[in-house]
């Protein structure tokens, strides 16, 4: 049974989607809305199918110099078993409100490959990196 | 493909003429849950975020509900049956 | 009773957090070359940052979410960049700026070099950082600020020509300077009231804090209350340089200057008194403007920020900080003039400050984040005249800086 769903209609993709804030079901902050991903059937019918998460998108949907320089920040960061910026089928997607809440916990999806270096490398090397301080 | 590659594009309508840029793209829901787009929002003039001061529950201060209005006249939804990307000039 | 002790702790930090170097600079500068003749300045300027911060306060304690997380949602990924850009730039100035301003207060307190005291400065802030609850933060540092009041105490022992200083209130320029100074000073006093990351700190803090609903009124309390009476010790600071040094014709460029009146109105102890405050008033903004840094940047890419989770959880946000106080520190170590840096960074600032301050009073009015909160008419009015006099600010501040090359 799909869970209980509250999206506006019509839902508008720049005003509703992109550059809103992208949730977890415990809050937590997957990133915002890079891009939106499309399909295109033969019958010319497009539906929306993924939210798009990533420096590259986001980048390339800037443009511009400083926009390369972004997207050129991320592909540097990818390694070869990353696959592409942060994918969120649309089907996953509960709520779009003020923040958009996913049905899937983050702990679901790979860490962001820049989130994961600075980690293993320079923060979590630090003592104290555990330790909220609340 | 993406929302990035349509929205700041140049509309046309079926007989070429152009429309304006789309600034928004209008989806609804379908029965098996998908959101299939059936509109656009094109302006004959600057494409921007407009601020979102074209829908309602914001209208204040008056002055900047003012200057959005006038940077983004003209505004209007239109099926997306009715657009096209390319002019025929182009073909 | 509990709740009159905790409104009346926050007014005191707010108070004691209020100035930083970018305050001690411009009001020891203008008092010492205008006496109170800009006084008003300050007046004006208090009451817009209470104007924005009571809108910023509002939007995270609602939406419970920091104003400046809410700008690429409301103006676009492409002028939220922009922002971004010059958000970051100015608040990593005035970085360096409030750096140099502890390590300066260490150079008084001991005569070692400030240079030398850059690197253990930063080390510390950056520690502090890392470590300290952020509730904690706030509390000491703003609490420890209040010791600057010794500024208005020492006016009050000085012999102080009060006659002089009340007729000076309503005057233009004086003989030795012309109207592009006085314009220029102005812009530096204006700039300093409102930098911008007391905007995003407040709103960001509110959010680390948890703010609702609930804690409107103490948040309206600690900003109507304490951001004036902060306002009252940056106006001590003038008036102090008004009274030694604008007799004597003598401008003022260092932090030993600034503090002088008070070492000489209440002796050894005063200067102590004063050096932790200059220290503490420092420090403090240090901190502040640290997190900003990293705020601005995570919130614009939707990272996870913040000290409520482990840093492990937030590593993208706490190497920005990092980064940041790094920076800070090298832009120190390129032996520029502690007091000049912050000179420009008042001026840049001025510079960007529509480019901050218009997205906050874009939200503050959106019913989607605030419901039934949103800005009533008076506070539109109130936003709205103040963004048209941080545009002329801001247009006017380069060209002013050129032609008195920079308030010679």
């Amino acid at each position: 049974m799909t869970p209980h769903r509250h999206r506006p209609d019509p839902l508008r993709v720049d005003f509703h989607l992109l550059d809103r804030q992208i949730i977890d079901p415990a809050g937590q902050k997957m990133g915002k809305v890079d891009d939106v991903e499309f399909d295109v059937d033969e019958h010319g019918r497009t539906t929306i199918t993924a939210l798009l998460i990533g420096q590259q998108p986001l980048g390339e949907r800037i443009g511009g110099r400083l926009g390369q320089w972004i997207s050129a920040l991320a592909h540097r960061m990818r390694s070869d078993s990353d696959p592409g910026p942060l994918r969120i089928p649309f089907d996953d997607v509960i709520e779009v409100d003020s923040e958009i809440t996913i049905g899937l916990r983050r702990e679901l999806f790979d860490t962001p490959p820049l989130e994961r270096w600075l980690r293993d490398r320079i923060i979590g090397r630090i003592p104290g990196a555990r330790d909220a301080r609340k | 493909m993406r929302a990035s590659e349509l929205l700041g594009r140049v509309a046309y309508d079926q007989e070429g003429h152009r429309l304006g840029k789309i600034a928004d793209l209008l989806t609804e829901a379908g029965p098996d849950g998908t959101h299939q787009l059936v509109a656009a929002l094109v302006t004959p003039g600057h494409r921007g975020r407009l601020l979102g001061y074209e829908r309602p529950g914001i209208n204040a201060p008056w002055l900047i509900n003012r200057l959005a209005a006038v940077l983004h006249r003209g505004a209007r939804e239109i099926p997306w049956a009715d657009i096209r990307l390319d002019s025929p000039s182009e073909q | 009773m509990k709740r009159l002790f905790a409104i009346t702790l926050g007014i005191l930090t707010a108070i004691g957090g209020f100035v930083d170097i970018g305050d001690l600079v411009a009001n020891s500068e203008a008092g010492a070359r205008f006496g109170l003749r800009l006084a008003w300045v300050v007046v004006v300027g208090v009451v817009g940052i209470c104007v924005y911060a009571e809108m910023a306060s509002r939007v995270a304690a609602v939406s419970r979410r920091p104003v400046f997380d809410l700008i690429r949602e409301r103006l676009g990924a492409r002028i939220a960049l922009a922002n971004l850009v010059g958000s970051y730039l100015i608040t990593l100035l005035t970085l360096g700026a409030e750096i140099g301003g502890v390590a300066l207060a260490l150079h008084l307190a001991s005569s070692v070099h400030y240079l030398l005291w850059v690197p253990l400065a930063a080390a510390a802030v950056w520690v502090v950082l890392w470590r300290v609850k952020f509730e904690n933060l706030e509390r000491f540092f703003g609490l420890l600020g209040l010791t600057l009041v010794v500024f208005v105490v020492a006016l009050f022992t000085l012999n102080t020509d009060w006659a002089r200083l009340g007729s000076e209130l309503t005057s233009g320029p004086p003989d030795t300077e012309n109207w592009a100074t006085y314009g220029y000073f102005a812009i530096a006093l204006f700039a300093a009231a409102m930098t911008p990351y007391e905007v995003f700190f407040l709103s960001s803090g509110g959010v680390e804090e948890n703010w609702t609903r609930k804690d409107l009124v103490t948040a309206r309390v600690n900003v109507f209350v304490g951001f004036p009476l902060g306002g009252l010790l940056s106006l001590g600071v003038m008036a102090c340089a008004a009274v030694v040094f604008e007799p004597l014709s003598v401008s003022v460029d260092s932090i030993g200057q600034t503090t002088l009146p008070v070492a000489m109105a209440l002796g050894k102890v005063g200067l102590a008194i004063v050096i932790i405050g200059v220290f503490a008033a420092t420090f403090g903004a240090a901190l502040e403007t640290g997190l900003s840094n990293g705020y601005t940047i995570a919130q614009y890419f939707g990272w996870e920020w913040g000290k409520r989770v482990a840093p492990r959880q937030a590593a993208r946000f706490h190497t920005v900080v990092l980064t940041s106080v790094v920076l800070g520190a090298a832009l120190l170590l390129t032996t520029v003039d502690p007091v000049e840096l912050t000179e420009y960074s008042l001026v840049f600032s001025a510079v960007v400050l529509p480019l901050t301050y218009l997205p906050i009073l874009i939200v503050a009015n959106d019913r989607d984040y605030l419901g039934d909160q949103v800005n009533g008419p008076i506070r539109n009015l109130l936003g709205v005249t103040y963004l048209v006099v941080i545009l002329i600010v801001a247009i006017a501040a380069i060209p002013l800086m050129i032609i008195t090359g920079a308030g010679q």
